[in-house]
């Protein structure tokens, strides 16, 4: 009975075709969308890449500046890219946003487009100029250890061995990345199109536990007078449902791997995830459809309703608030699915261990499994006092 | 006005949604409010990197080191600095870097061998790290200079803060201004939020009256078709002006701009002719569609999509050209661009970019309306073939 | 099954809705092998009743007994041995008929062969076999109305409920369903049949009852229950003019117990007497009086329900 059931359900969800349809093209055409826009955002707005530059110099003789100018774009991983031209050019670069800004070497001076931290960057470059031509004036000024210091120079005036200063200079610190995994920030929206999709799930629950209930529909009435249990039903549908939603789930994964989104190499706890993300989908679904009392209408709103607030609650829409729910109130990211879900992608490309992880999909399935026998229980009562 | 009054009847049990994106939308703008003001700035302004530290060595220079970058950088309280708590927040952007001071550092750097030692965990290669490197280098190298030139630690300090002081003259380019105002954060939002409200609430209203055994009871009666449309435009209308207020309202009150000014009364403008596009898109998509399930799918796929490829969540110079250009196939572009334009409405500038934006929205309603029209005349004739 | 022969026993039942008394210490006995019909207006707790008997509805007071046991939701035993077409059809829209079928019947056989057979001789049985691959959108009415039949009756069921299964039928699929019914008794089963339409529960029931306000207002056989009345004969004549005097007069005639004078149409009901029609006619003879078309009736269950409740069975 319960197989029979199971593959009976999996032929009426395959039958209905335009609902099929729209569950798997939902997350497939947003996350497409998504992808379209943040396709190269992150490596155009946060990575670096050496900043195109117009120097304009009227005074074509010897200038330190423009000796360090020149070290500084030299080599393959240079930080800047110097483009020498006219005042007129340089004003018409700038606003074409050919350049991000023009330094006038004579003056010591950088016109930029607006306040970014490439503009810093050049206006750090430019300053430190500035500030060892201060500094050495300074030492000079007290003619302490200057000699020792620079040997061999015959004072501040000579450009060029400023310059070989600056570029002498050393550094301080060594780099490290905090994870192996991809720090691409823009996959959140990702992870909460998975978390949204699996929570729609519930749609395809609520009508399951309508075709339940004697008081909602007829084939309910047809369900409840036969000699089986609500038990096996429930099982049975539920699990069809689950397969249907997790391979739609692993299809949409499997298309977002394929445009280029990177979650990251571990394919098995991903899988795992996008099946109990199903399985909390329809385990909302399934204890808002044991309210007989609400029309079929008001419980799609109603899940409908839940879904987008947890989704835009793990970072659907607007990136960030997940993470100042985690500051300021972590609870809410504990038991919000939408969140679980989400951050259990994050946890599987950030944490080098499996803690998190296993605390999400431990919470999910607790929280599912309560919700499925809440709902059981208010379906057991097998009389109903009006249907 | 049997069917005027029907229409709200209907409405009111997708009201809840409807107050649930407007809600979201509040949320929204709160946190935005609450995050700092981005008006916009015609000067420039130094980039600060948040970051976090932590001191482990404790010697006279590490804290001078510290104090010089609480001063010049944003130091970020309240980050955990176990492994879990720096890869969350950096992840995040919650801080840009994350500096270790070692054990030693000030000796060594006494004994001039401390290349390398302080620990920057960052992204890699990103802008902000290369800035914030770029500082803490120059601090760094300039105070050495001032040791080596014979200070102690507390003089080579101070003479290198006075020179670090010297910057380079920056000057913002004519006519530049970067940051959006709070009263664009809102617009521009709507461009989503207004799309998701209409096919939510209209659009299965207008199903209702789509169903064929209703339809037919309608036509059947004495009630002439031409009727039964003009009373349902008048109930989109109707919906559509009462939203509309209840967001003027909501500008006003969240955001308490002045919305009776020139640059106000424009924005207004323009969210009522996308109003129109959001109406007459969710009178097309109650054509397409019977099923309320799929219609909640269908409108996020339309709001969240459209939002992402306008440059409604996305700032548009971060889409490549291929987005831009399918983008001004899509109304919220429109909207987007004259949202944009008046922002940056000076009282000098043409508004003839602006009216060209409004009146490609309005085509677009047009289009809508007019392919709606055209599934409804294709679907009914299929019906009475069959 | 059970020593008592009687298939259901429903001793003083009482459901109320709220405010509405749906049941009001209703009783009722079904004979094995009998076709049993409840008879009674819309609303009068015909389907309520069967929603309790099948234990669907909670219910205030009374007895249930099915197969002399107590009817409880887990009586799954019992629930094997009953089959139910209700009224709205309980179909699958993304599933063949044969396939509906198949599904319903499973719920009550597990073995897969003999679940083929009983699929296949219900098929013929509603005569849908040639639409076994067609989906329930496609059916007409008729058919579909068939296909819920079928989906209820698959697994050959010692106990029947047919909750107005002819709503929304045209007449010849209403006739091939009443036969269907008849035939289903035939061959064994026990049957519980509900209509408001008076002349399917004449035509195949073997026990009428009557129900109205959630009470049973009167049982026995069709015959019984016309004999339960004093109208023997009505007669209808399309006449025209007749003032008070001569209705006063006809109301003296012997046997007549009531008239009626509405619209051209007199009605004239008897209680007794074997001649009324010929005296009828010397009395019109007499006056002069022309009419037209004359119609008799025996008593229909309709008189029936109208000399007990004071009411028409239908509006």
């Amino acid at each position: 009975m319960f197989i029979r059931d199971f593959l009976y359900t999996i032929k009426i969800l395959m039958r209905a075709k335009v609902s099929l349809f729209w569950t798997l093209v939902f997350p497939i055409l947003l996350a497409t969308f998504m992808y379209m826009a943040f396709g190269n955002i992150y490596e155009q707005d946060e990575m670096f890449s050496n900043i195109k530059v117009a120097v304009v110099t009227e005074d074509e003789s010897a200038n330190g500046l423009n000796y360090m100018l020149d070290a500084l774009s030299d080599g393959d991983d240079a930080l800047l890219s110097v483009t020498r031209m006219s005042e007129s050019d340089a004003e018409k670069s700038l606003a074409d946003e050919e350049v991000e800004g023009i330094i006038y070497t004579d003056d010591v001076k950088l016109t930029v487009a607006e306040s970014s931290v490439n503009a810093s960057i050049l206006e750090t470059v430019l300053s430190e100029y500035k500030q060892y031509e201060h500094a050495l004036k300074d030492i000079y000024k007290d003619g302490i250890g200057l000699q020792q210091y620079m040997s061999g120079t015959s004072g501040v005036d000579d450009m060029s061995n400023l310059v070989e200063k600056i570029s002498e200079q050393r550094s301080y610190y060594t780099e490290k990345a905090s994870t192996e995994g991809s720090q691409n920030v823009y996959n959140n929206y990702f992870y909460a199109i998975f978390a949204m999709s699996c929570l729609f799930a519930s749609l395809s629950s609520i009508e399951m536990m309508s075709n339940l209930q004697a008081n909602v529909s007829a084939t309910g009435k047809r369900k409840n007078v036969s000699p089986q249990r609500k038990m096996t039903f429930v099982l049975a549908e539920f699990a069809a449902l689950l397969l249907i939603h997790f391979v739609v789930e692993v299809i949409s994964f499997i298309y977002m791997s394929c445009i280029g989104v990177d979650f990251g190499d571990r394919v098995w706890e991903i899988l795992l995830t996008l099946f109990v993300g199903c399985f909390i989908g329809l385990a909302i679904g399934v204890i808002v459809g044991a309210i007989s009392k609400l029309a079929e209408g008001t419980k799609i709103g109603i899940v409908i309703g839940i879904s987008m607030v947890m989704s835009i609650l793990s970072d659907l829409c607007i990136n960030g608030i997940k993470y100042e729910i985690q500051q300021h109130v972590p609870i809410i990211n504990k038991l919000n699915p939408a969140a679980l879900i989400s951050d259990s992608f994050y946890a599987l490309n950030v944490y080098s261990d499996h803690q998190v992880f296993t605390e999400n999909i431990v919470i999910m399935t607790i929280e599912a499994v309560v919700l499925i026998a809440v709902g059981i229980l208010m379906v057991r009562r097998n009389r109903y006092a009006s249907v | 006005m049997q069917v005027f009054k029907s229409f709200f009847k209907v409405l009111r049990k997708y009201i809840g949604q409807m107050i649930m994106y407007v809600g979201i939308l509040c949320g929204v703008m709160i946190v935005f409010i609450n995050v700092g003001n981005t008006d916009p700035q015609n000067y420039y302004k130094d980039k600060t990197i948040k970051y976090a530290v932590s001191d482990e060595d404790s010697s006279e220079m590490s804290r001078k080191l510290m104090a010089y970058l609480s001063d010049t950088q944003q130091l970020v309280d309240g980050v955990d600095m176990d492994e879990r708590g720096i890869q969350d927040a950096l992840y995040n952007r919650a801080v840009d870097c994350v500096i270790r001071i070692p054990d030693g550092f000030g000796d060594a750097w006494a004994n001039d061998t401390a290349d390398g030692l302080l620990e920057i965990t960052t992204i890699p290669g990103s802008q902000a790290s290369m800035l914030f490197e770029a500082r803490l280098d120059s601090y760094m190298n300039m105070v050495s200079l001032y040791k080596r030139a014979g200070d102690d630690v507390n003089d080579a300090d101070k003479r290198a803060r006075t020179a670090l002081e010297q910057k380079a003259e920056v000057d913002m380019a004519e006519g530049k201004t970067s940051g959006h105002s709070m009263l664009y954060n809102f617009y521009n939002y709507l461009g989503w939020v207004m799309i998701c409200v209409m096919i939510i609430g209209v659009a299965p209203v207008l199903q209702v009256y789509n169903r064929k055994k209703l339809r037919a009871r309608i036509e059947c009666s004495s009630y002439r078709f031409f009727r039964l449309n003009r009373e349902l435009v008048l109930g989109m209308m109707f919906t559509g002006c009462v939203l509309s207020v209840v967001f003027i309202a909501l500008s006003r009150i969240l955001i308490k701009y002045d919305i009776t000014s020139a640059r106000g009364g424009m924005f207004i403008l323009n969210m009522l002719v996308y109003a129109c596009v959001a109406l007459s898109l969710a009178f097309l998509v109650s054509k397409l569609t019977q099923s309320e399930q799929i219609l909640s799918m269908c409108a996020n796929v339309i709001s969240l999509g459209m939002a992402f490829l306008c440059g409604i969540f996305v700032p548009r110079e971060f889409l490549s050209d291929t987005v831009m250009a399918i983008a001004h196939f899509l109304p919220a572009y429109w909207y987007a661009n004259a949202t944009d334009a008046i922002d940056n409405f000076t009282s000098g500038s043409s508004v003839t970019g602006i009216f060209v934006s409004m009146g490609v929205q309005v085509l677009f309603a047009v289009l809508f309306i007019l392919v709606g029209v055209i599934v409804d005349r294709y679907k009914t004739a299929g019906k009475a073939m069959a | 099954m059970s020593n008592s022969g009687n298939a259901i026993e429903v001793t003083n039942l009482v459901k109320r809705y709220k405010d509405l008394l749906a049941l009001d210490h209703f009783s009722l006995t079904v004979k094995e092998g009998e076709i049993l019909g409840l008879l009674g207006p819309n609303g009068s707790g015909k389907t309520t009743t069967i929603n309790c008997i099948l234990s669907l509805l909670t219910f205030d007071k009374g007895d249930i007994k099915v197969f002399g046991k107590e009817m409880k939701p887990d009586s799954y035993d019992i629930k094997r041995e009953i089959g139910v077409v209700m009224q709205d059809v309980a179909v699958f829209d993304e599933l063949t008929v044969y396939e509906n079928i198949d599904y319903f019947c499973g719920l009550y056989i597990k073995d897969k062969e003999k679940r083929r057979k009983c699929v296949e001789e219900t098929m013929d049985f509603v005569d849908i076999a040639d639409y076994r691959k067609f989906m329930p959108k496609k059916l007409s009415g008729g058919l579909l109305r068939r296909l819920n039949i079928a989906c209820g009756i698959a697994h050959k069921p010692k106990l029947i409920f047919f909750d107005e299964p002819t709503v929304a039928v045209d007449p010849q699929s209403r006739n091939r369903i009443l036969e269907g019914i008849k035939r289903l008794n035939e061959e064994g089963a026990t049957i519980v049949y509900t209509s408001h339409y008076m002349e399917e529960v004449e035509q195949i029931c073997d026990r009428i009852v009557i129900m109205d306000k959630g009470k049973s207002v009167a049982v026995g056989t069709k015959d019984e229950l016309k004999k339960m009345i004093k109208n023997t004969e009505t007669i209808k004549v399309e006449v025209f003019g007749l003032n008070d005097e001569q209705m006063s007069e006809l109301r003296s005639q012997p046997h007549v117990y009531e008239n009626e004078y509405n619209g051209g149409m007199l009605t004239l009901r008897y209680s007794g007497g074997r001649h009324n029609l010929v005296r009828l006619m010397e009395f019109f003879k007499e006056h002069d009086i022309s009419f037209g078309r004359v119609v008799t009736e025996l008593p229909t269950l309709n008189d029936v329900f109208l000399e007990i409740t004071g009411k028409e069975l239908r509006d």
